[in-house]
Parts: structure tokens; C-alpha cells; sequence
């Protein structure tokens, strides 16, 4: 059963570094789509069925936080796991992304067995 | 100890380029050994402290570096095909990064917010328009020196 990602981040490297991470680290990989803001992402979801969304805080247009709301007001995609990963330092940020029930949270700089490790158990919790 | 302080910058500077780039960058004491940084491609990249727009950390470094550093990352090993807009987007991203890497290892990370993110290509450092009594922070790397520089507010002096 293949997954598919959204990876939301405003800095282009750092999506094609996690895209690079997901596909060595074996996961069975369906579409991995990629969004530079929650507002790109909003238009992706819209058109996509998405299992697993990777995203930032802090981003241009629409922030993560601000995506996070949307996602969790729609029917189809309220109980979409949601990792966040980003250099955000500030704490009420990453306590409203928990509230708005994040998954987890990976900080920037990352090593790609913390993406794999973290990831691997919600993966592997199946499809939401 | 505040997330400016030199020893916590290089810190983070240090810890930053082993974890992404598995690359040892070695502090230099300009005291007692002058560092110059020759004229040649250089990248910039500047952020500002949400709260208190006038407080900056410049990062400063050469393009060959980022070169190499981007075509691990990204293009598996093939620099020639590493863009323009890629390498000022990965010296946007290290920026960040490392300011945010700075603030947790200082405890200070309860309310700052970033802002003002930017990089640019410079041909020298006397290009920078970065105010007086900034002390740099000093990296030897294989491929040149690392400059940092935490700037606080001076009117008319900034970048």
C-alpha cells in the first residue's frame, strides 16, 4: 500500500533535501507532492488524496499554521497526520501547531534517520 | 547567555554544517591569526529578529562551498548543474537555520519570530553595509572562510 506526501516548505532545497530522505528510506511511495506555501498546498489537497503532510511554520502567502486550520475545518482532510519540520524557535508556534494536533515535530537541522524514525511509526499506523 | 554571544553563534554555525553537510568548520581567532577574506564569489545571507527589526545575522560565505554543499544535497554530486536561484536559496535556508539553531541553544526561544530573510551574491565583503563594533565570527573551511555577524540596530548602516 503506497502513501502519498505533501512536503510544504518555502525554500525549495529544503523540499528537494526531504524528497531525497523519503525516497531512500523505503518507504512505499505513491505521489510525493510539494507546495511552497499552505496555500498551494490547499490547491494540491484539493485535487489529491494526501496521507502524510510534511510542513513548515514559517512561510510566505499562507503559513503553516494558517494551512493547519484549513485542513482541520475539511471533511476530507481533518484527520490527515501532519509532521512539522522547520527552524521556527518560537515555542507558542510549535504549541499551537500541537493544539491543531501535529503528529510531531522535527527541527531544522535534521539528520535523515529522524525523518525516517519519526515518520516510520506514522506510516505504519496505515492510512487516515 | 544570549543567542548572539560568539561562543553560542559558533556553536550553532559548527553544529549546523556537520548535520546537513557533514563538514568540520574550524573557529579562527582573528586575534591571533588576521583572517582576510579575498575578493572573489561570495554569498550572503541576512535575516532580522522579528521583535526587534533592527537586530541581524549575516552569514557570509564562498559559492564554491555552497556549490559543493548544494550538489550533495540535491543534485547527487553534479555542481555544474547547481543554479543561481539554488545556491541563494540553500544560503536563505542555512541562514535561518543557524539563527534559529542559535536562539534554542540560548534558552531564548519563547517568543522570537524571523523576518526579513534574504540572500544576495557579493563579490567582497567591503560590500557589506553592516554598521560598526559587529565583531565577526570566523570559520576556515577546505574551500575559503565563513564570516558571521550579529548586528544590532544602527541607523543608517544597515544593508
Amino acid at each position: 500500500m503506497s502513501f502519498n506526501v505533501l512536503i510544504i516548505d518555502d525554500s525549495f532545497s529544503m523540499r528537494r533535501i526531504i524528497r531525497r530522505i523519503l525516497s531512500i528510506s523505503g518507504f512505499d511511495l505513491g505521489l510525493v507532492l510539494e507546495a511552497a506555501n499552505g496555500r498551494e498546498a490547499l490547491e494540491l489537497m484539493s485535487e489529491n488524496w494526501v496521507d502524510l503532510i510534511l510542513s513548515d511554520i514559517n512561510m510566505p502567502e499562507m503559513d503553516g499554521l494558517t494551512f493547519l486550520k484549513e485542513v482541520r475545518k475539511s471533511e476530507v482532510h481533518k484527520n490527515t497526520p501532519v509532521v512539522i519540520i522547520t527552524t521556527e524557535a518560537c515555542t507558542a508556534s510549535l504549541n499551537e501547531a500541537y493544539a491543531l494536533g501535529v503528529r510531531d515535530y522535527i527541527k531544522k537541522p535534521f539528520v535523515p534517520e529522524q525523518i525516517r524514525d519519526r515518520l516510520t511509526g506514522i506510516l505504519k499506523g496505515g492510512k487516515a | 547567555m544570549k543567542y548572539s554571544d560568539q561562543n553560542i553563534l559558533t556553536q550553532a554555525c559548527q553544529e549546523l554544517f556537520e548535520t546537513m553537510f557533514f563538514t568540520f568548520v574550524e573557529p579562527v581567532d582573528p586575534q591571533a591569526d588576521p583572517v582576510t577574506i579575498p575578493d572573489g564569489c561570495l554569498l550572503h545571507g541576512k535575516i532580522s529578529l522579528d521583535s526587534s527589526l533592527e537586530e541581524k545575522l549575516h552569514f557570509i560565505a564562498p559559492k564554491a562551498m555552497l556549490k559543493n554543499m548544494a550538489s550533495i544535497l540535491l543534485h547527487n554530486d553534479r555542481p555544474a548543474e547547481i543554479t543561481e536561484a539554488e545556491l541563494l536559496d540553500l544560503t536563505r535556508e542555512i541562514t535561518n537555520i543557524m539563527l534559529g539553531k542559535a536562539l534554542r541553544k540560548a534558552n531564548q526561544d519563547q517568543t522570537q519570530r524571523f523576518a526579513a530573510l534574504t540572500a544576495e551574491s557579493i563579490r567582497s565583503t567591503r560590500d557589506l553595509r553592516i554598521g560598526p563594533d559587529c565583531d565577526p565570527t570566523y570559520f576556515q573551511t577546505e574551500w575559503g572562510t565563513i564570516m558571521l555577524v550579529f548586528e544590532r540596530g544602527h541607523a543608517g548602516h544597515t544593508a
